[in-house]
């Protein structure tokens, strides 16, 4: 041991003393630190082993219940012991004050195991079933895809890949699918759907055998058992009703013969529906249905963080083709080359959330639109990069009353920032409004609130053909994060964000009045609709 | 609603006077300067020279009528102990300028040369005499030959602080309209109440205390109408006993408006209600030329009134370049 090491063992063993532990009992297990000692409270002793990961605390070290091994049934506690005090997410200590961490890890480790140990046994199955596949995973239990959601009633069928080890072949389960396949080089089987409950279920590994399989059998009813024992299927999937609605596993059992005794490996089934996916992050499923014009830089990170967002249905509308220039800011990669640009983002979306509706338009907006618009579009998205052509389609909608939220953004030349206009026919403050001078009330050629000042050439060339503008991808995507939040929030007014000035500096352009005046906060980067609106605007005033 | 801000800043380039832009101003200094170099006694002691006033403010105007005026310090090296008479600086630097064509006077704040021209003053320049004590504060010569010795004194004057502490309150755009605001005031003041009985320096350090740049909250551009109504508003506000007192920011800290009359504070009170009320006026106009008409009277010829035809004929405007994209 290190001098280190050694300070660290010693100040765990007093630490544990002060903590009223007894039968304290240091060994080394596989080089690492780990004391066993009871801890008594009350009318219980404890027999505890604590587990540091490494030789400090940055991890919380884990605590195990030294009991009759496994632990089956009950909750926050792991087949192997390991009591589970929290959750370990966002968690924060300082990790030098031993006594200090330990002292709040021993009293949550009685704290459980005195309330868990109080409950009716159907309580505490009640909660282990929230946390089946938490346990399974635990155990070392493998993951299968699960990319849909079941319907009643229906047939499931497993794709399941033979894995060459040596000369054996071992078969594993990749996904599970209501009928549809998905991935290549598998095998597809049916399988069978049982609901059971968790009393249902004896103690599960992540190997079972005949035993185990005899044992769950005679738990089961009439119904149950016919699913079960059915010649049709070949692994079954076990709906374990909990609070969340259920756990999910797979017992896949495969083709056995009949000479080999039962045997099945269990699969946690790992959700990938958008359901679920969006639940994780915090938020909800949007029933929206949003039309994103112009899919270039900005365009395609506004799709991906809407599609990220829980929006349920983009329609994709850009009539050109991806190419090597594009790469530097684009959200899509190489394989997109050549390819249009709507069709290659759908499919690229598409893997990002399973379940997404995306419809890609391989043409100019003004032609989609002219057909009229794609039913239940509630926002309009214009990243068209094309000021007059965006200002057509606000006037065209304000003129016709469309109901939608219209977002139109554009980010400006060498990083001096971006533009969001979120409109909606029927309220004042549109796009035109910032085509007018206030002092005159004449149209202006361009934005009263561009950042860059007027007159000046920010276009480039590299190679003699094809002017572009410059700006980073960081600057699309800042923009594109802007307008996003307007679209999920359905949120009416300006945003604009403003950035440094070296880009500016080193291609000599000088900012705008407005970007001063946006950089020193002088003005505020969030207009409400009013704010902007002039009120003699041809557009939004009538 | 009429701001009239392409107007204001045709205005202020209309009367702006900047001694970096004229070269009669820096040409008047150069002559002048030269003739206290070649021909101050021997006796005095060495000096630097700065400008001072206006010109060092970046506030100058042309005046209505005649030649514009014109301040330089003058800084000997040394302390007011080793001049316990300070006339005797003031006497060197006149003696160093005294020419036929001018005038050279020494009054009590400053030493001041008149130009004059077929028989009649044109303009002149004050050159303002200083020492520097120990703490190197600035102390200026209070004196004139009719001054009874005792009365001949050196005095804290910080005027170099006053033009840092000045320039320094905004910066940019804000400063670029501070002084729009004050020349603008300086030449309504010309234009109603005439230019010696409301200092330019009170006018000055009440914008330094009271002025707040404002912009246009959606494109952040300068509305130099309402930052100039807000000014007179805040000036009005504070006008107490029936004056309006404006405090050196730097020594001596004296009021810049302790000389005027109260029938002068009066009138000047009235005169800048009226100018509030035409502000305000002018804003609610919904021409610009309507504005610029009511601005006129306020402002004088200088301030220009736009067409009407400008302001309701479209005009074609063309095809920018926005450097903006998607
Ligand atoms: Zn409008």
């Amino acid at each position: 041991m290190t001098s280190e090491q050694k300070q660290f063992t010693d100040s765990i063993a007093c630490a544990l003393a002060e903590l009223g532990a007894t039968q304290i009992n240091f060994r080394l297990s596989n080089s690492q630190p780990v004391w066993q000692f009871e801890l008594s409270d009350g009318d219980y002793v404890w027999p505890l082993e604590l587990c540091p990961a490494g030789w400090d605390f940055c991890r919380l070290p884990s605590v195990n219940w030294l009991t009759s091994l496994p632990v089956w049934g009950w909750p926050h506690i792991s087949g192997s012991g390991d009591v589970c005090v929290s959750d370990r997410e966002g968690l924060d200590y300082d990790p030098s004050d031993i006594t200090g961490v330990l002292s709040w890890l021993l009293a949550e480790v009685k704290r459980l195991l005195r309330e868990i140990h109080g409950m009716s046994n159907c309580e505490r199955l009640s909660l282990f079933a929230d946390e089946l596949e938490g346990y399974l995973k635990n155990l070392g239990a493998r993951f299968a895809q699960l990319d849909e959601q079941f319907a009643a009633n229906q047939s499931v069928y497993a794709e399941v890949h033979n894995q060459k080890l040596g000369l054996k072949t071992v078969p594993v389960l990749r996904r599970v699918n209501a009928g549809s396949t998905a991935l290549v080089n598998c095998q597809q089987v049916r399988i069978g759907l049982l609901d059971v409950s968790i009393n249902q279920l004896p103690p599960l590994r992540s190997e079972l055998n005949a035993n185990w399989w005899l044992h769950f059998l005679s738990c089961l009813d009439e119904s149950q058992h016919v699913i079960a024992t059915s010649p049709k299927h070949r692994g079954l999937v076990l709906r374990v009703a909990n609070n969340y609605g259920h756990a999910l596993l797979t017992l896949y059992w495969g083709n056995r013969g009949n000479k080999k005794p039962w045997g099945a490996t269990v699969y946690i089934l790992q959700r990938q529906d958008r359901d679920y996916l969006i639940r994780r992050t915090g938020g909800t499923v949007l029933d929206r249905h949003v039309l994103v014009a112009g899919v270039g830089a900005i365009g395609s990170r506004v799709a991906e963080h809407l599609v990220l967002a829980g929006v349920s249905k983009l329609t994709l509308v850009d009539q050109d083709m991806f190419t090597a220039d594009n790469l530097g800011r684009h959200v899509l990669g190489k394989d997109a080359i050549s390819k249009k640009k709507v069709e290659s983002l759908a499919s690229f979306l598409a893997e990002r959330m399973p379940g997404i509706d995306i419809v890609p338009e391989a043409t100019d907006i003004q032609r989609l639109l002219a057909k009229g618009i794609p039913a239940n579009v509630d926002t309009i998205v214009l990243a068209t990069g094309n000021a007059p052509l965006e200002r057509a389609i606000v006037r065209q909608a304000y003129q016709e009353h469309w109901s939608m939220l219209i977002v139109s953004t554009s980010v400006e030349a060498v990083g001096l920032g971006g533009h969001v206009i979120a409109m909606r026919p029927g309220t004042a403050g549109c796009l035109d409004c910032l085509y007018i001078d206030p002092e005159t009330q004449q149209p202006i050629p361009s934005m009263r609130t561009a950042l860059i000042k007027p007159g000046q050439v920010v276009t480039r060339q590299l190679t003699g053909c094809g002017a572009f503008t410059p700006y980073t991808a960081i600057d699309a995507t800042r923009t594109a994060l802007i307008a996003a939040e307007h679209v999920i929030n359905q949120m009416l007014g300006y945003s604009r964000w403003v950035g440094d000035t070296t880009q500016a500096n080193n291609a000599n352009i000088s900012p705008s009045d407005t970007y001063w005046a946006l950089r020193s906060q002088r003005i505020s980067t969030f207009l409400s609709s009013s704010d902007f609106t002039h009120p003699e605007c041809p557009c939004c005033s009538v | 609603m009429a701001h009239a801000q392409n107007q204001f800043e045709n205005f202020h380039s209309e009367i702006l006077l900047g001694y970096d832009e004229s070269s009669v101003l820096r040409d008047r200094r150069e002559t002048l300067l030269n003739d206290l170099k070649n021909n101050i006694s021997k006796d005095a002691p060495k000096y630097d020279t700065f400008n001072q006033g206006s010109y060092a403010l970046y506030t100058g105007i042309t005046p209505i009528a005649g030649d514009p005026d014109m301040d330089i310090g003058v800084i000997f090296e040394c302390a007011p102990e080793d001049y316990p008479d300070p006339l005797t600086l003031k006497k060197y630097v006149r003696d160093a300028l005294t020419r036929h064509n001018r005038t050279v006077k020494i009054r009590r704040p400053c030493v001041t040369v008149t130009y004059f021209k077929d028989g009649e003053a044109t303009h002149h320049i004050d050159l303002a005499v200083y020492s520097v004590n120990g703490n190197g504060q600035t102390q200026l010569a209070r004196c004139r030959e009719t001054d009874a010795k005792e009365d001949r004194v050196w005095e804290p004057s910080e005027a170099r602080e006053l033009t840092s502490k000045i320039t320094d309150q905004f910066k940019d755009n804000d400063r670029k309209q501070f002084r729009r605001v004050v020349r603008a005031l300086k030449r309504w003041r010309d234009n109603k109440i005439g230019h010696k009985n409301v200092p330019s320096i009170g006018l000055t350090v009440a914008a330094y205390h009271w002025f707040t740049p404002t912009y246009d909250s959606v494109d952040g551009k300068h509305i130099d109408l309402i930052a100039m109504r807000n000014l007179i508003n805040q000036m009005l506000a504070r006008w107490g006993f029936s004056r309006l007192t404006v405090k050196l920011p730097v020594a001596p800290d004296c009021d810049l408006f302790e000389r005027m009359t109260d029938t002068q504070m009066k009138d000047f009170k009235e005169r800048l209600e009226t100018l509030r009320n035409a502000l305000n006026e002018a804003e609610s106009q919904p021409d610009t030329h309507e504005a610029c008409k009511i601005l006129q009277k306020q402002f004088g010829d200088d301030f220009p009134v736009p067409e009407k035809a400008s302001t309701t004929k479209k005009t074609s405007s063309g095809v920018s370049v926005s450097g903006r994209s998607a």
